[in-house]
């Protein structure tokens, strides 16, 4: 089960598109669910996530022109109840220990928030934590220099998690793929 | 036998059996009550003759086939039998067809080695195709599930999930008919087969189609297993050895990969594209837009087995029914639009399975790379010949699409061997459906032509869906003729107190018939170069589709036996156009009038036609009457014609001065 987590794509106030690398990665028919983290922004970005797979959560972020988003979700893929939330509301902003507030409120396996574009992914007390950064690189408040476009694509094979890192290096404009792997 | 009613033959075949054994039983119960009773006792002897008769007939069937097989290298019997249509009751067709189609060799002592070769190959196919990214997801490092790369298991596995959809798809329509394709593990193992096949063929791929071929072929096997598993539950002794491991139900997948890809070795010309691009990492090349874009749209129609269509066209089907030829080139249907489905299902379609088995044994006995399949094709097309010459186009279509379910499959083989093989096979009675006499044999004073509505369907579809005119202005004509002659069959009738049927009056029907047939020509001619004189070449295509029309119309009124006519039939001078062209020039509103004013003036004046009696009495008389019946018949039919191109108001409309007068 192939699950993809992004988001704060901030299209189009921030950024115009998604890296051409990681449009020409996204195609339709690999990917079985997509989390968001919010800030989508308009609803075309929605639209194209839409395209890649039919199952598709959004949190609301702090940019986001549909106020229906939930600010919490907790979806279920296999053994792994994953908590989704955008972080704007959890200060300070990506701090672990808000982070393990956040899970136990929820009582998830895996957390997933954004907002610091910035990418992060630890064990936690033997919990999960995922910050798939910005897909499209968009500055943020604190740091408005060197971000760098990153996704997230987790392979859940029953107690097992794969999380692929997709990062695209901006001076050669490569794509940096990494593993890491969590039980459960 | 149709296919619904096959399932429940084969179910009620195990309840046969048991009900059999159940008899045996109650039998010995018997037996042991009554002991002297003869009647049970012989019931008793014979039940259990039948008993062991199964069992015995079996062997000795596998035994004759399996001697049948070693002592021929040529197989020149087994393919007789397999041509005659006797593996109907065969119990091994499976095996067969293995043997014919190469899959097994001649002797059957190594069969057992060949076929534990055969089912190791596949299951190393297996193992090396179907693959699962995630047990082999540690020994790869750097992939990744998004990978695009062609090393990529992930791609790999995302490109075969993608080609296991399409063959999934197929697979869940085949015969919705018969119960054993529902079932999911036949499903499955076909599924197996074709994704297998398709890898290990990349060139060839899966293409759509080839679950039809597969299909039956699975449904041999499962028959065949079914056989000996009702005769391994009759008796305990065992069989002979080389049976058990030919036909061991296990390996019907792998035993039928076999079979399916010998078949495929022959049929996948039919499925190849010659131009056919095959897409990254050799995935999916079935999908067309996966394909490059084609560069040449020409050449992209050559695909192999069109061009095999056009030689059984040209060397088989002209030969053999000329005539249905001729009519589907006349009506622009080629033999591709059927033809090339009947050929990769092997006419799986246009026959209910039990036929198409019988016709396969045919097929696969002559061999040859199937070359019989050509000729059943032109079998199948004469068989319903008598359809298609009488219908148009789109009803032909219809018919060829749909091929009528009842057709006599025996018969259809019969006539494909005699084509194939006339000098060993005799032609079939039946094979040719000869159409009752049309009624062009009929005097009635209608030119042959109009009774081939292929000559009118081409003169229509020539001049282009829009233009009825000049249809409609022949069936006009028609009429009007018929009803002239109507009149003249009763005259002449009366006349000279012969019998209305009397050959003479016949004759002199004819011949007046004749006469106006030539007399309209000349005159459409003669109209005609006058339009054409006032049309300038840059007219619409349609005006000048009319003309053409027109045209065909005269070469169609001339009459085909003119020994027929011994007088001479007067020509009138061409029509003076100059006469009137300046009043049409200065009056174009009324160019009609003018037509219909000058016409019969300028042929009244001019004319004093002159006709050559004949010496004999009756034909003069006839003459006679034909003479005075002329002037009406002109008169009346140049008035039709013109009034008729009022009221349609085409020629008239598209006026030739008018529009000249535009145009400048």
């Amino acid at each position: 089960m192939l699950v993809l987590v992004l988001g704060d794509l901030h299209i189009p106030y921030r950024s115009s598109c998604l890296p051409s690398k990681f449009k020409k990665l996204l195609v339709p028919g690999r990917i079985h669910h997509i989390l968001v983290t919010g800030n989508l922004c308009t609803k075309e970005s929605y639209d194209f996530l839409k395209s890649l797979a039919g199952d598709v959560h959004v949190v609301r972020g702090d940019f986001d022109d549909n106020p229906n988003y939930p600010e919490q979700k907790v979806v279920t893929v296999g053994q792994f109840r994953i908590g989704l939330c955008h972080g704007h509301q959890i200060v300070p902003w990506g701090a672990v220990d808000a982070l393990a507030l956040i899970q136990r409120q929820l009582d998830v396996d895996i957390l997933i928030t954004g907002h610091t574009h910035k990418f992060e992914a630890y064990e936690h007390e033997n919990k999960f934590y995922i910050n798939p950064g910005s897909a499209t690189g968009s500055f943020n408040a604190i740091d408005s220099d060197n971000v760098i476009p990153s996704f997230v694509l987790m392979d859940i094979q029953s107690s097992t998690v794969v999380t692929y890192v997709y990062q695209l290096d901006l001076q050669t404009q490569e794509v940096k793929v990494e593993r890491i792997e969590y039980k459960k | 036998m149709d296919l619904n009613s096959w399932e429940i033959v084969e179910s009620s075949n195990s309840k046969k059996i048991n009900e059999n054994v159940k008899h045996q039983n109650d039998n010995k119960l018997k037996d042991d009550k009554k002991e002297e009773n003869y009647i049970s006792h012989l019931h008793r002897s014979s039940s259990n003759n039948r008993y062991g008769q199964n069992v015995k007939n079996y062997e000795t069937e596998w035994r004759d086939l399996c001697m049948m097989i070693s002592t021929e290298p040529d197989l020149k019997k087994l393919r007789t039998i397999s041509i005659s249509g006797d593996l109907k009751v065969s119990k091994f067709r499976s095996v067969i067809w293995n043997v014919l189609l190469g899959g097994l060799s001649n002797d059957p002592q190594n069969w057992i080695e060949e076929r534990k070769e055969q089912r190791n190959k596949y299951r190393d196919l297996k193992r090396k195709f179907i693959l699962d990214p995630n047990s082999l997801r540690i020994a790869e490092e750097k992939d990744n599930p998004l990978s695009q790369s062609k090393d990529s298991i992930w791609n790999q596995h995302f490109c075969d999930t993608e080609l296991r959809n399409v063959i999934h798809q197929d697979v869940v329509r085949t015969n919705p008919n018969v119960d054993y394709y529902r079932k999911d593990h036949v499903q499955e193992i076909m599924i197996n087969i074709l994704f297998c096949y398709a890898r290990q063929y990349p060139l060839t791929c899966y293409r759509q189609g080839m679950h039809e071929i597969l299909a039956p072929l699975i449904f041999v096997m499962h028959c065949d297993h079914q056989s000996l598993g009702h005769i391994q539950e009759e008796t305990n002794i065992d069989l002979d050895l080389i049976l058990l491991t030919v036909l061991d139900p296990i390996y019907i997948e792998e035993d039928s990969y076999h079979l399916f890809c010998q078949l495929m070795n022959s049929l996948e010309l039919f499925y190849r594209v010659n131009d056919m691009t095959i897409s990254e990492s050799g995935q999916l090349s079935n999908i067309p837009k996966e394909d490059s874009p084609k560069k040449d749209p020409k050449k992209s129609s050559e695909i192999e087995v069109v061009h095999q269509l056009n030689m059984v066209r040209d060397k088989i089907f002209a030969k053999n029914d000329l005539h249905l030829h001729n009519h589907f080139l006349k009506l622009e249907i080629p033999l591709a639009l059927f033809g090339i489905r009947w050929l990769r299902l092997l006419f799986g379609r246009e026959f209910n399975l039990l036929d198409l088995l019988i016709l396969w044994d045919a097929i696969f006995g002559i061999g040859d790379n199937l070359k019989f399949t050509y000729y059943i094709v032109v079998a199948m097309l004469t068989h319903i010949r008598d359809k298609l010459l009488t219908n148009d186009y789109t009803t032909c279509l219809t018919i060829l699409m749909r091929y009528p379910t009842h057709a006599d499959v025996s018969l259809i083989i019969r006539h494909a061997l005699y084509m194939c093989e006339p000098e060993k096979y005799k032609l079939p009675e039946d094979a040719f459906v000869f159409l009752r006499n049309s009624p062009k044999q009929r005097v009635t004073g209608i030119p042959r032509g109009y009774q081939q509505p292929v000559v009118m369907k081409s003169t229509v579809r020539s001049s282009g869906p829009k233009m009825p005119s000049p249809r409609k202005l022949s069936d006009d004509i028609r009429r009007e003729s018929a009803k002239i002659n109507r009149k003249s069959q009763n005259d002449d009738g009366v006349v000279d107190g012969y019998l209305v049927d009397d050959p003479e009056i016949l004759k002199m029907e004819l011949q007046d018939s004749y006469s106006i047939m030539t007399v309209s020509r000349i005159k459409l001619l003669q109209y005609l170069s006058t339009l054409r004189k006032y049309i300038p070449g840059n007219q619409v295509d349609e005006l000048h589709q009319t003309l053409d029309g027109i045209e065909e119309l005269c070469s169609l009124l001339k009459p085909k036996h003119q020994f027929l006519i011994d007088n001479n039939v007067p020509i009138d001078d061409a029509f003076e156009a100059d006469d009137d062209e300046d009043d049409v020039l200065n009056a174009p509103s009324t160019s009609t009038q003018n037509y219909r004013s000058t016409f019969p003036v300028t042929r009244k004046s001019n004319q004093a036609p002159t006709y050559e009696l004949p010496s004999n009495r009756v034909t003069k008389l006839a003459t006679q009457l034909l003479q005075k019946n002329r002037r009406e018949v002109e008169m009346e039919e140049i008035k039709s014609v013109v009034v008729r191109n009022e009221s349609l108001g085409h020629i008239p409309q598209k006026n030739p001065v008018g529009d000249r007068r535009n145009s400048d």
